[in-house]
């Protein structure tokens, strides 16, 4: 089943036929610090898939069905400290975009690589979450990004902020998962 | 009033809104910018596509 579709891409879950499970064995990450999103797809998307812990979408090619790009959403919830004798914290129910990453199996075939992850945000990412918005209360979509500076600028780029320093720290020892360690909490209001 | 620790915290709503509202108008994403980006990027990828005759 066509989830969602372009002119060049579609967009399905993870879960919908067993064909994905093929497909995504051939998905591929050439950076060293990317290496962990290519283990989630291979070894872990499909346990959460069935758990419902989180939704894992794969992107392919109109043309040719090759895998595009992958990324997760799942439900969550951050919190902000504020006070400086009494401390209170705020939480903000969000979405988690907890994977996002492009097939370099893929690139190195076509050409296209450049704004791909553009056209997955506005194509489909963000008509998922605008549909979740509508049926439950959330109000910020973050992400735990990779420490790399380039990544982080791009981030920046469509949208997302960074806490103040102390901001961060506290959230980071608060609520980042083990899976993302080293990561950066950047956040955007929707 | 939240019991928390042990301890109740009066959080003054204004001061939640205040906060929440800054959050939220502060960082909006920039769904326009971003649309805009992709449609540039799938015309580029079309026109390649074209002159490569691959679609």
């Amino acid at each position: 089943m066509n989830l969602l579709k372009n002119d060049l891409y579609y967009c399905e879950h993870l879960a919908d036929t067993k064909e994905h499970f093929r497909l995504i064995q051939k998905f591929k990450i050439y950076k060293e610090n990317g290496q962990g999103l290519k283990a989630y797809l291979m070894d872990q998307a499909v346990y959460d898939e069935i758990h419902n812990f989180s939704r894992t979408y794969l992107v392919r090619d109109n043309a040719t069905h090759e895998l595009v790009a992958y990324f997760s959403l799942k439900a969550g919830l951050f919190s902000l400290e504020h006070g400086l004798f009494v401390k209170q914290v705020q939480a903000f129910p969000g979405i988690e975009l907890s994977n996002f990453a492009a097939n370099d199996a893929y690139k190195d075939v076509h050409n296209d690589a450049s704004g791909i992850g553009a056209i997955i945000l506005s194509d489909f990412i963000f008509k998922i979450i605008r549909e979740a918005q509508q049926e439950i209360g959330v109000c910020a979509l973050y992400i735990f990004a990779l420490p790399d500076h380039r990544l982080i600028e791009y981030y920046t780029k469509i949208g997302f902020r960074r806490l103040s320093a102390r901001q961060e720290r506290q959230l980071h020892r608060r609520i980042k998962p083990a899976y993302d360690r080293d990561c950066i909490f950047m956040f955007q209001g929707i | 009033m939240k019991p928390m620790n042990g301890i109740t915290i009066f959080v003054s709503k204004k001061n939640k809104r205040k906060i929440a509202e800054e959050l939220i108008s502060g960082s909006k994403i920039p769904y326009a910018q971003v649309e805009k980006d992709a449609a540039e990027a799938k015309e580029r990828i079309k026109k390649r596509r074209m002159a490569e005759g691959t679609k």
